[in-house]
């Protein structure tokens, strides 16, 4: 599903001085279906590394084949669209629009999917899925009426709102207490099994880590290890 | 290329609309006063337009009118028989003159207007009255009558029923003059209308050679047939210096001159429009600031960079198109505001009505200006990178240097388009958007350069709330530059009008200051001069300036026929004009205060012969007109009589200045013989002397005519003032739009900075202090938008004065003063209201808030 070949981000730094590498020949493989964790300290280009698997960017050097498309051959517009049709989203500090209901954030990516199905059919899809990470009661609230914990809910709501091919999560629970923090994990992965989509998780938390399949460890922006988890 | 997603861009502007409806309507009145301002006043220039169209004919009093300085000749006559035999029209005749009028009952007297016409007069319209059918009264008997304006009667201190001595006869007035045809408004106020039977102008005996009087005669006949026979007899009617005028004409010139007024005023409009457009720059600012996280977050799940501008784009649009939908309502109102406003400079009734052209400029206007000013904007938020939703670090590239300035080049040329497009000529239209840039430019430059100052001589050892409310104005996200650009530019057009209107006024009174002439005498005949520098002598009134005036035409320029001239290159209007224009000559040994020379040399008594060609000096004006310099040949027809005459200088006249100025000068000694009237300039300090004087006047020389200086200033004091609190009151829109501004500014600072106020909450700061920095902050912005604002139009009031006006400056120092000190307490007040800490929200929430 995900094919990365000897992927390089660097950024220049100004006065001349050698440009900054945060990804250094990162090669990687990951199949339909499959959970990849991506462990590391702060600042190894975890983060880094999956925006470009995710086609938020485009590397200095190497390749990307994202649900066998190569992104080096699309244009922004056209990464865009494939993310909008197989990708999908949860971050790490929610990014819910502030202005827009529980159920209206969860409806984005069925819009911007110009999803076939009328009005009626996206606002049931949406109100299922609420309904599925325990917020049917509070899908006319604003984010800022809710709990963190259930703001994630949201997020990852609208994450699998468009039946994505791969998800791709920021450190989800980074920004939530332990207990809240494992709920979310439950139902991320939950979710994830029902609909056999493939999940790649940036993390700190190596319990977490440890529900992938395989572990890919960075260091200074360089593959440490890749685990296999039993 | 991908598509536009319709659904996603129709929901999310929906919601987007929803959200944020209060920011939208703030931002949105910011740009409503300016857009208000300009359906005013296309609104007024249309209906008026609509009411001179229909009225053209009725101001003229006729289809055709002709004047001449002299009786109509034969021919004109006879040709004239010719037309209105054939089409069965008619015509009427009117003499037209100033004169003393008298009041017996009181003793008082006043230069008026006469106009003697035909009972038949005026040929469309009527001469209304007060009572109804006095006009009819004048003319039902041989008795002399008159109606008069009604002010006439207020000065002289008469009713209707007393007497009034014109030169040698004594009419009744049967009544006073509602409405008539001809003059209007301030035109009156000089000198009042004296309507008379045009067979008793012989009885007064004022109708003399050389005397300025006007014979007119109006026409009533089908358009086409007129314009037929202006045709066939356009040279005849020229060469006998017949001025023609017809309803088509008057309808132009009348409509171009309220189009020039509305467009000046437009002007000012336009001004506060540009703030507006500046208001909504950093309102769409702002939001686009808010929605950097949204953006990328929607990049991330897949919205296209189109998509992203549709939605935001669209969003400037409706608020473009709100603010031209609000503006163009109070634009409406506005309409029936205005010819209150501009009461005696509008010659028609104007019946205000719904122009749905107006309305539709102005919300054209608003949708425009709104996407001017908020494409730069719009742009960043398409640039934001996706990656944002992941790492808040990650900002878009910068626009490129060229982006830059292609934003800047359209910002520009859009600004001078509509300047010129509003503005009464192109080259207005340029200087106005210049002048406007660079007092905007400036603001910002030095509101930048003050918040910098700021930034370093903060005393560190100040109050915290202090360093706190001072930082607030430096600090990312400020809103200094566009609270003190906007608020200091609306206040900066105030004082600038106010500063020029009081330097003119000042200079007025200058002007009338105790070595200034304060009575104008006129029409002195030859044999007149003599007793009447005893008469003025003898009353302790001092002769300051006399000159001599003769009458003349061109008849040739650089060695060719005025009419070969004229048939050759028939020029612009103003050349025929001065081709075609009769002359008042006069002769001087020296130049008066009022002249220079520009070019060429002044005679001496010495070098001045009297043999042809003679020496004639031009003044600039009427030298550029007739297209000649020093050493040009130009042969004038003094009476009948030519006179061979060489460029000898060209002078500037200061026509500002009250005194004898002439456009053409000759040495003495050379046209004395000819037959001319003698203008006097005189002084009495004493306004009951003067007033007495005017009367023995009347008595001693009745076809004098004098003019008391005080009646011109009060005339041209009203008329200022009308104009003046016309272009104040739009000069207050401009005013009104930055208060707008700040309150949006401060209104948006508070959005912005709830999360932080709520944050020095949580660490234990008290109302009292969040409210000492949010008043700092007002009261800081209040004071640089009052210095700069009043600072720069004290500099452009100079330069005003200096430059195009040529009068020394003087401040009025106290009026600037209190207009800086209501701007600095209206905005400080605003600002400190509008920006002041919300009690609601608990320090819980800033933990909740994203």
């Amino acid at each position: 599903m995900i094919v990365a070949r000897n992927l390089c981000q660097r950024y220049p730094r100004p006065g001349g001085a050698a440009p900054l590498t945060v990804l250094d020949g990162i090669d990687l493989q990951v199949g339909a279906g499959e959970v990849l964790a991506i462990l590391g300290p702060s600042g190894s280009g975890k983060t880094t590394l999956l925006g470009l698997l995710a086609g938020l960017d485009l590397p200095t050097e190497g390749e990307v084949e994202l649900a066998a498309q190569p992104l080096s051959a699309l244009d922004e517009d056209g990464r865009a669209a494939l993310r909008a049709s197989s990708v999908g989203f949860v971050f790490q500090s929610f990014q819910l629009m502030p202005t827009l209901t529980a159920l209206e954030n969860v409806l984005v990516p069925l819009e911007l999917l110009g999803h076939p199905a009328g009005a009626a059919e996206r606002d049931g899809r949406a109100h299922e899925l609420l309904a599925r990470v325990g917020l049917a009661e509070r899908v006319g609230h604003y984010p800022a009426q809710l709990s963190g914990g259930e703001q994630q809910r949201v997020g990852i709501a609208r994450a699998f709102a468009n039946d994505p091919r791969v998800l791709f999560a920021d450190e989800p629970t980074g920004n939530l207490d332990g207990e809240t923090g494992q709920g979310i994990i439950e139902l991320l992965f939950m979710l994830n099994r029902e609909r056999g989509t493939t999940l790649v998780i940036v993390t700190h938390d190596l319990e977490l880590a440890r529900r992938a399949r395989r572990i890919l460890r960075l260091a200074g922006g360089r593959v440490e290890s890749i685990e296999c988890v039993a | 290329m991908r598509g536009l997603n319709r659904p996603f861009v129709a929901a999310m502007l929906r919601r987007e609309l929803r959200a944020s409806r209060r920011r939208l309507f703030l931002y949105g009145s910011c740009m409503a006063l300016g857009v208000a301002a300009l359906v005013g006043l296309h609104g007024l220039r249309a209906t008026t337009g609509h009411a001179i169209d229909a009225q053209a004919a009725k101001l003229l009093g006729a289809d055709l009118r002709l004047s001449r300085r002299a009786p109509l000749t034969d021919d004109v006559r006879d040709r004239l028989g010719a037309l209105l035999a054939e089409t069965g029209g008619e015509a009427v005749e009117q003499t037209h003159f100033g004169s003393m009028a008298l009041a017996p009952a009181t003793g008082r007297s006043r230069l008026v207007d006469v106009q003697a016409a035909g009972a038949a007069y005026p040929l469309r319209g009527a001469v209304a009255t007060e009572p109804v059918g006095a006009w009819a009264a004048v003319h039902a008997t041989d008795l002399p009558r008159a109606v008069v304006d009604p002010s006439l009667l207020l000065q002289l201190g008469i009713a209707v029923g007393d007497g009034l001595t014109i030169g040698a006869t004594r009419f009744e007035v049967v009544g006073t003059v509602a409405k008539a045809p001809g003059s209007f408004g301030m035109q009156t106020q000089i000198a009042p209308r004296v309507l008379i039977a045009r067979r008793a102008v012989e009885a007064t005996e004022l109708v003399r050679p050389g005397s300025l009087v006007e014979y007119l005669l109006f026409v009533r006949a089908p358009d086409p047939a007129i314009v037929a026979w202006i045709e066939t007899n356009r040279s005849m009617l020229e060469n006998a210096h017949v001025r023609v005028q017809t309803a088509a004409g008057q309808q132009e010139d009348l409509a171009r001159g309220v189009g020039m007024m509305t467009r000046f005023l437009g002007l000012v409009g336009l001004a506060a429009l540009a703030l507006g457009g500046v208001g909504v720059a950093a309102g769409v600012r702002v939001l686009v600031r808010d929605k950097l996280d949204t953006t990328a977050m929607l990049r991330s799940l897949g919205a296209s960079s189109r998509d992203i501008f549709a939605v935001y784009g669209l969003l400037a649009l409706a608020l473009g198109g709100l603010a031209g939908g609000i503006g163009s309502l109070l634009g409406v109102g506005l309409q029936w505001g205005l010819p209150v406003l501009l009461a005696g400079l509008i010659p028609v009734d104007v019946v205000p009505r719904f122009e749905v052209t107006a309305v539709l400029t102005g919300v054209a206007l608003g949708l425009w200006v709104t996407l001017l000013f908020a494409v730069g904007p719009l742009i960043d938020l398409v640039r934001v990178p996706p990656l944002r939703s992941l790492r808040a670090d990650f900002v878009a590239e910068p626009m490129s240097v060229r982006g830059r300035a292609g934003v800047f080049v359209a910002l520009a040329v859009s600004l001078v388009l509509v300047s010129c497009w509003q503005a009464p000529t192109a080259l207005v239209g340029l200087g106005f958007a210049t002048g406007l840039g660079v007092v905007l430019g400036l603001l910002a430059a030095a509101a930048r350069l003050l918040a910098a100052a700021l930034r370093r001589y903060t005393p560190r050892r100040s109050p915290y709330w202090l360093r706190q409310g001072l930082a607030n104005l430096f600090r990312p996200r400020n809103h200094t530059v566009s609270s003190v650009l906007t608020v200091g530019f609306g206040l900066f057009l105030v004082a600038t009008l106010h500063g020029v209107k009081s330097n003119l006024l000042h200079q007025l009174a200058l002007d009338s200051g105790p070595d200034r002439p304060n009575l104008v005498l006129f029409d002195v005949q030859p044999d007149q001069v003599g007793p009447l520098e005893v008469f003025l002598g003898a009353r302790g009134a001092a002769i300051l300036d006399r000159a001599p005036l003769v009458s003349a035409r061109l008849s040739r320029v650089d060695d060719q026929a005025v009419s070969e001239r004229i048939a050759v290159d028939p020029g612009d209007r103003e050349a025929r004009w001065a081709l075609l224009r009769e002359y008042r000559l006069s002769y001087a040994t020296a130049l008066r205060e009022s002249e220079s020379i520009v070019e060429g040399s002044w005679w001496t008594t010495e070098a001045a012969g009297h043999s042809e060609p003679v020496p004639v000096s031009l003044e600039t004006g009427i030298a550029k007109a007739l297209g000649v310099g020093v050493g040009d040949a130009i042969t004038w027809d003094i009476q009948g009589v030519p006179v061979r005459s060489v460029v000898a200088s060209v002078r500037a006249v200061d026509w500002g200045r009250f005194a004898t100025n002439f456009v053409a000068l000759f040495p003495p000694g050379l046209i004395e013989q000819a037959p001319s009237t003698t203008v006097f300039l005189a002084r009495h300090a004493n306004s009951d002397v003067r007033a007495e004087m005017q009367r023995d006047l009347v008595r001693d020389f009745p076809n004098v005519s004098v003019l008391d200086a005080s009646l011109i200033l009060r005339a041209v004091d009203t008329m200022m003032d009308r104009v003046a609190l016309a272009v104040r009151v739009l000069a207050l829109f401009a005013l009104a739009t930055g208060f707008l501004i700040l309150v949006a500014a401060a209104a948006m600072a508070r959005d912005e900075r709830t999360r932080e106020v709520l944050l020095l909450r949580t660490l234990g700061a008290s109302s009292g202090v969040l409210r000492r920095i949010v008043a700092t902050e007002a009261v800081a912005l209040g004071a640089l938008a009052a210095l700069l604002g009043t600072g720069l139009s004290v500099l452009a009031a100079w330069a005003l004065m200096r430059f195009v006006f040529e009068i020394p400056f003087v401040p009025p120092v106290a009026d600037y003063a209190l207009l800086a000190g209501a701007s600095f307490t209206i905005s400080t007040l605003l600002g400190g209201a509008v920006g002041r800490p919300t009690a609601a929200g608990s320090p819980l929430s800033v933990l909740r808030s994203q």
